[in-house]
């Protein structure tokens, strides 16, 4: 398996089109500059650019991530919203895709595309 | 933004409140006073990607939204009281006092469920299933003093599995806080919960089965939860599935069908589901997974779930707008975690052991109600679960998101009164069994499991596994309330 490293500049690119030769891909030996860059592509590509919470492995197993809303429990302890009906678009799910010598995280939603800085990552 | 614009932006809700009407002329609907705000919020609501809709207005504009809104949508809208609304300081103090004084059969209050939070810190986000803490599930088996706190299971690769703790762990003083008789919640809350990753706590505890106890550090970690463990059992039940189901969280779709694609290929004939630190969360999880234990000839054309509001929303969703119409069993994936559309995995089973206790709740009780509702048999093993057949759709006023209950769910026979909970040997059969800490998850000879197991071979009193635990109060704990860190807004331990 072929191993890429990728530093562009995150600000620089941001793209909805769909380039050739994409393929889906998966995060491989995490860092912390990895995991700070994806962090901070995937806030910015949420309307209110707020932080989010990613674990060591964001993106390395299935190369998606899937944000929710963060759980609430009540003075009992239970789940606040345990029957939860959801809504359409709550949830925001990002993939990975190598793109040439690029990694970039897509914005399902919106097919936007993120460039990465600082992370390694192999076709899935 | 004008009241015009705004109440353009909102064709759906007023429709359905037009259909619906309002109790009278006193109380107008909740779209007069939305958004009028004493504080104005600027910038884009996250839940729109939109800008505010907030217009300056005054703390009674406010409140009368509070009291339109429940009387638009609160199930029981009827019972509510009306006291003077002059004298609340605020809307939050308002709507604490607008519901039902009314209690059960087992004399709890009927609603137990009606919540404020404020609006940003309930909308934010987090990586499904992540949160900081070491990887430890917590039981508390007593809140106050002389408190009792155990660890209900470790995730394997997480900083409590690193330092060797495991189920059955008693934790005795936090940070040197006396944990069971200590005044200093704070600290100890603190540890239980730390607020973000790298933060290192100290811990007494004292390992299942020792008589000694040992200090060690723990590190938090922002960590990715496993919703969905599958143990296999070994023979002679080697063709019992058990699954540990702790999340209806959106990871927890890809996980269910996995696992249950394991199952299906491991041929098993029946299913122990364990849900005893199941919460809840999305329903339509929860619909999939009653779909897969069930299968399609048991639901094909079934209602999963379908939702009752009040009196006035007999046709009508009176949040969405839409036509209400029945939850069906999911026989596809909702694209939670898995692209939409996939086809589900199913096991066929007619009957399925459940393991439950008090926090056993909302979504995973109605998977046990919805099964029930096509007659797939539940044997419940355990303790009587929370009871909440009831949701809410939060609603954002000005920067406070209300709960109150909206609705009540019922199974394709009509079915959804359990608002004291489901007690073994109760709605279904079963038996009472403490949660027994002395065994790991998943081990035949853990007393939840080896009931449902010895169930199977015909002892319905489960007289056999309570013996055995019956020797360890550790082995037959009964009331304990998990509780996981959660952004610290919780209090875990109380004075």
């Amino acid at each position: 398996m072929k191993r890429i490293t990728v530093a562009l500049i995150a600000s620089a690119a941001c793209r909805t089109a769909q380039g050739p030769g994409e393929m889906t891909a998966v995060v491989v030996h995490p860092t912390p500059e990895s995991r700070a860059a994806i962090a901070q592509a995937v806030t910015r590509a949420l309307p209110t650019h707020s932080p989010v919470e990613l674990d060591d492995d964001a993106l390395r197993d299935t190369g998606v991530i899937v944000l929710e809303r963060s759980q609430r429990r009540d003075p009992q302890e239970l789940v606040l919203e345990g029957r939860d009906p959801g809504a359409p678009g709550r949830e925001e799910r990002f993939h990975l895709v190598k793109v040439g010598d690029a990694c970039e995280r897509v914005h399902d939603r919106t097919g936007r595309h993120y460039a990465l800085i600082g992370t390694t990552c192999a076709p899935r | 933004m004008t009241h015009a614009t705004r109440a353009a932006s909102c064709t759906l809700v007023l429709v359905a409140l037009a259909a619906c009407g309002s109790d009278g002329p006193d109380i107008p609907p909740a779209e007069r006073y939305a958004n009028q705000c004493v504080t104005p919020r600027a910038g884009i609501d996250p839940q729109t990607g939109k800008a505010y809709l907030d217009e300056a207005g005054t703390l009674l504009d406010e409140k009368h939204w509070v009291r339109s809104w429940i009387n638009d949508l609160y199930l029981w809208y009827r019972e509510v009281p009306d006291p003077d609304i002059a004298t609340f300081d605020n809307a939050v103090d308002y709507f604490a006092k607008l519901k039902t004084s009314a209690i059960t059969a087992s004399h709890k209050p009927k609603d137990r469920f009606h919540f404020t939070y404020d609006t940003a810190y309930w909308n934010s986000l987090s990586a499904s299933g992540v949160e900081a803490g070491y990887g430890v599930q917590w039981v508390l088996a007593a809140t106050t003093p002389p408190r009792e706190l155990v660890v209900g299971f470790v995730q394997p690769g997480t900083p409590a599995a690193d330092a060797g703790i495991a189920r059955g762990a008693e934790v005795l003083a936090i940070d040197g806080v006396d944990l069971v008789n200590g005044s200093d919640v704070d600290t100890l809350n603190h540890g239980l919960s730390p607020p973000a990753a790298g933060e290192s706590h100290s811990f007494v505890i004292r390992d299942g089965g020792a008589s000694e106890t040992r200090t060690v550090t723990l590190v938090s970690a922002d960590i990715s939860l496993a919703p969905v463990q599958r143990i296999a059992l070994p023979a002679p039940d080697d063709k019992v599935g058990y699954l540990l189901f702790t999340d209806h969280i959106a990871t927890a779709e890809k996980a269910l069908v996995d696992e249950v694609t394991a199952l299906q290929a491991a041929g098993i004939t029946d299913l122990v589901l364990d849900l005893r630190y199941n919460g809840g969360g999305y329903l339509d999880i929860a619909a999939e997974l009653a779909y897969m234990i069930a299968g399609p000839n048991a639901t094909a054309g079934k209602v999963f779930d379908r939702e009752q509001f009040n009196d006035k929303s007999s046709t009508i969703n009176p949040v969405t707008g839409d036509v209400l119409s029945p939850s069906p069993f999911r026989d596809e994936t909702v694209g939670l975690s898995v692209a939409a559309g996939h086809a589900l995995p199913h096991l066929d089973l007619q009957r399925v052991f459940v393991l439950t206790s008090a926090g056993t709740c909302s979504a995973s009780e109605a998977v046990m109600n919805g099964l029930a509702g096509v007659d797939v048999e539940i044997i419940q093993i355990g303790e009587t679960t929370c009871g909440k057949p009831y949701g809410f759709y939060p609603a954002d006023n000005c920067g406070t998101t209300f709960f109150a209950i909206q609705f009540q769910g019922v199974n394709a026979k009509g079915f959804g009164d359990y608002a004291d909970g489901f007690t073994p040997g109760g709605v279904f059969h079963g038996c009472t069994v403490g949660d027994d800490f002395t065994h790991p998850l998943g081990d035949p000879a853990e007393a939840r499991l080896a009931a449902a197991l010895a169930y199977r071979g015909g002892d319905t009193t489960c007289a056999t596994a309570r013996r055995a635990a019956a020797a360890d109060p550790l082995a037959a704990v009964l009331g304990g309330i998990a509780v996981k860190p959660q952004w610290r807004q919780n209090t875990i331990v109380r004075r």
